[in-house]
């Protein structure tokens, strides 16, 4: 029982590192990526061969795939956000990447055995570090949203034109925020690694890209607790449900119809959760029922 | 030589299904201005509409693409009146719409995986598979009627669009979709045609990629080739989607055969990053300036 | 010296030009207004001035520099600010918010102190913050501060993308029909809210105003430039640019032409 609830532990606090980033970047900024998986993958690899091959401990060797993530991040960021790139054209040039990824890992046999991928990785992911790990990230991607870097990021979401002509300077600031997503990713995968003690090229997948999206569309594009929770809730769900483990990619596709059409700013609508929150939800449902009662006994 | 033609015949009839499928996809951005991220599944859906046919109705082999033609037709019509229409109606923007596209393209393939199986079968006509020998260059059915429904899909295509009243509808729409609704345009009208147009050509490509390979629930990737192949060619534009088809399905025959089948998805997506690190609006496209 | 100095500009979309060899000057200090009729290419001079769209010949001086060597933003880091014809305001921030990123549109932290909120990052922070609570005072707008600017009233959203371009503490101003789509009343309002900022202000700024409302033109503005056609149809005060003859035939033109 211990181990299990540790496991389903550890799963969300993978989940949750990585959404983080993407809440960065879909969330904050507005960009809107399909192959964040490939960020995942790097970070995975670099960190297992430090640990491997240069006998880094965890925390240094995540970071360090963290790094290596964002440094990736820094040479594909470059020129797509300098031509502009955006919208459609981006999220399929990040299709793109992943893809190249995933397939030149599964090209080069050295260190890394190809297609094969790593075997014997060890098992630092324990979850009680894990989940302060991720609670860590939690809180600085939400002190980093409300910051003045968050708040020029989000100003370029909202109005690109106006943000740019005011004077921000949008392709470094996309730049920034695309890697800062690819550093949580590149942890995230780390800390994947470390858990499942071995990993292929295919680990991450397209699949794995999507599943992070729908954590942050879920939760409510501008909030950083919204794709938290339902990081968490994602991650949870198949994990305790049989049934939904089979149907979970079904489910996932109709409930991101659904939240499109009927309530496309997500869980949380771009606020944060909070107590305040909750009491002023809890109140505005009391005083409606008030005025029901009210109405009735008209 | 006999070999390098037989590549490039090869490459030319993969790349004309490539291409196919990257009007279908265009035709839709070049409107509405949004990546209708369902296309993959439209195509998968209309493949195994062929595939039934054949399996259930028996039905012979042009009555079975015309069937899978018309399922992908109509479950593109069921996706844009049923999800992506009362969206544009409140104004939603671009990124709501794709998202929604890929949560159709989930449900859908994995609905597909858990009622279907998610194995790989072959599809039930062997015609396509019988070989053609033209002076030491053999070339397969299913390439050449690919290649040849593939070129008239496309004159047609060029023909509707370019010569009747409704393709000019539809062009003045490409324009601005706004203004052509208040000039009297019926906007819903198009989007029908529009999306119908780009489920037949789905279903086309994607019964000529079955009977090329195989049949599969998440055959659906295939799209991403066809995304890869519109971007490579300018987005929105038609006859760069043509152009980018051909180019991609050249340049992976050509990766195949002369460096490694291996690396040839790989080679396929670094050609589009470096094309638009360079061309950021593609071989065709035009480089779109927000209004003021 | 005058602030800003367009010299035989020439603005090409494909073959054909929007703007054909126009010339416009503009000292500190001073407000000008800019007419014609629709399609004149008001608007897209702005967008030359403020570096959106590329020129075909001709030279934009501000301040001494040659403009066409800089990016929009940095334009903008020059001393340049504009609104815009569709209101583009940061719609999902709230007014505060919005003068914020006027204020500083570049972080004055890195991003470690972002990330861990570190004491120097809360003070700049709180900076910008009062900064821009003294912006919105300024402009009467400090009772909508907590308020999401996308779901203000239309003539509030008009002055706050005002407050938000002269929160940049710019040299020159370029208004693009601010009064578009406001009543009588709002208007004249309207009138008196450029008047004062154009007054109040610490760095002398100069005020280019697009406007179909002629009267509002007529009320600011001691110096008129009429485009049409994308050429200047004729300069002067607002009594000789109404009694011109051309000027006239230019709008009476526009306006059988739209019936």
């Amino acid at each position: 029982m211990y181990q299990y609830l540790s496991g389903i532990l550890t799963i969300i606090a993978i989940n949750v590192t990585a959404v983080c980033g993407l809440t960065v970047l879909t969330g904050f900024t507005g960009l809107f990526s399909m192959g964040h998986a490939g960020f995942m993958s790097l970070g995975a690899y670099a960190s297992v061969i430090a640990m491997l091959y240069w006998h880094f401990p965890f925390i240094p060797a995540m970071i360090f795939g963290g790094l290596a993530a964002a440094l990736v991040g820094l040479i594909v960021g470059y020129p797509t956000m300098k031509g502009k790139m955006r919208g459609d054209t981006f999220a399929i040039a990040m299709l793109g990447f992943s893809e190249t990824v995933r397939l030149g890992l599964s090209n080069i046999y050295p260190y890394i055995n190809g297609a094969l991928g790593i075997s014997d990785i060890p098992r630092y992911s324990e979850a009680w570090v894990v989940t302060l790990i991720a609670a860590f990230c939690v809180y600085i991607t939400y002190r980093y949203t409300r910051s003045k870097h968050g708040r020029i990021a989000l100003s370029i979401r909202d109005e690109e034109t106006a943000a740019e002509l005011i004077g921000v300077n949008i392709t470094w600031e996309k730049i920034k925020s695309f890697m800062i997503s690819a550093f949580f990713c590149g942890m995230a995968g780390c800390m994947y690694a470390c858990y499942y003690t071995f990993i292929t090229p295919n680990t991450f997948s397209t699949t794995t890209s999507n599943n992070l999206l729908a954590a942050v569309v879920f939760g409510g594009m501008g909030s950083v607790t919204g794709p938290t929770i339902a990081a968490a809730i994602l991650a949870m769900l198949p994990e305790m449900l049989r049934f939904v483990q089979k149907w979970r990619l079904v489910l996932y596709g109709a409930v991101m119809i659904l939240v499109m059409l009927f309530r496309p700013e997500g869980l949380m609508g771009g606020r944060e959760f909070s107590i305040k929150g909750i009491a002023r939800w809890f109140r505005k449902i009391f005083s409606k029922l008030n005025r029901r009662a009210g109405e009735v006994s008209k | 030589m006999t070999v390098f033609i037989q590549q490039i015949i090869t490459g030319l009839s993969i790349g004309s299904i490539y291409a196919l499928l990257a009007v279908g996809y265009a035709l839709i951005y070049s409107i509405f201005n949004f990546s209708n991220f369902a296309f993959g599944v439209i195509m998968m859906v209309g493949t195994f509409g062929a595939v039934y046919a054949i399996n259930w109705a028996g039905a012979p082999l042009p009555i079975a693409i015309l069937a899978g033609m018309l399922v992908a037709a109509a479950i593109s019509l069921v996706v844009e009146v049923s999800t992506y229409r009362p969206m544009r109606r409140k104004n939603a923007p671009r990124l709501y719409l794709m998202i929604a596209g890929i949560g159709i393209n989930m449900f859908i393939e994995n609905l597909a995986i858990q009622t279907l199986g998610s194995s790989v079968k072959p599809f039930p006509s062997d015609w396509g598979r019988e070989i053609l020998n033209v002076g030491g260059v053999s070339i397969a059915f299913a390439d050449l009627l690919s290649g040849g429904l593939s070129l008239v899909m496309l004159a047609c295509l060029w023909l509707f669009i370019y010569r009747t009243k409704t393709g000019l509808g539809i062009r003045a729409s490409s324009y601005d979709v706004n203004t052509t609704g208040l000039m009297g345009v019926n906007v819903d009208m198009v989007s029908l045609v529009v999306f119908a147009i780009s489920g037949l050509t789905a279903g086309l490509s994607g019964v000529f990629y079955g009977m090329k390979y195989t049949v599969y629930p998440s055959m659906g990737i295939v799209s991403n080739k066809a995304f890869v192949a519109a971007v490579i060619g300018g987005l929105g534009s038609l006859p760069g989607a043509v152009l980018g088809g051909i180019l991609l399905g050249l340049l992976e025959t050509m990766v195949s055969a002369y460096v490694s089948s291996l690396l040839r998805d790989m080679i396929a997506y670094l050609v589009m990053i470096v094309i638009l690190v360079f061309i950021p609006n593609g071989i065709m496209g035009k480089s779109v300036k927000e209004k003021l | 010296m005058s602030l800003l100095e367009v010299k035989n500009l020439t603005i090409q979309f494909g073959g054909l030009k929007a703007i054909s060899d126009v010339d416009l000057e503009i000292n500190p200090g001073e407000m000008i207004g800019l007419i014609g009729p629709n399609g004149a290419g008001k608007t897209t001079l702005f967008n030359a001035i403020t570096g959106v769209v590329d020129i075909a010949q001709g030279s934009i001086t501000f301040d001494g520099k040659n403009l066409s060597k800089y990016k929009p933003n940095q334009i903008a880091h020059l001393g340049i600010s504009r609104t815009f014809q569709n209101i583009r305001l940061f719609s999902k921030m709230t007014a505060e918010e919005n003068v914020s990123i006027g204020i500083s549109s570049v972080a004055d932290y890195d991003i470690i102190s972002a990330f861990l909120g570190l004491p120097n990052a809360r003070k700049k922070d709180r900076e910008t913050r009062e900064k821009a609570r003294e912006y919105l005072a300024q402009v009467n707008l400090l009772e909508y501060k907590d308020a999401i600017a996308g779901s203000l009233p239309y003539g509030i959203q008009r002055k706050l993308e005002i407050a938000r371009a002269i929160a940049t503490r710019p040299k020159l101003l370029l208004l693009d029909e601010p009064a578009a789509g406001m009543n009588n009343e709002e208007t004249m309002e309207l009138i008196e809210f450029i008047r004062n900022i154009h007054r109040h202000n610490e760095t002398n700024m100069a005020i280019i105003l697009i406007e179909h409302h002629l009267e509002v033109v007529m009320n600011l503005c001691s110096d008129i430039t009429v485009l049409n056609l994308g050429s200047v149809l004729t300069r002067g005060n607002p009594e000789e640019v109404q009694n011109n003859p051309a000027v006239i035939k230019a709008y009476i033109g526009e306006r059988r032409s739209r019936a």
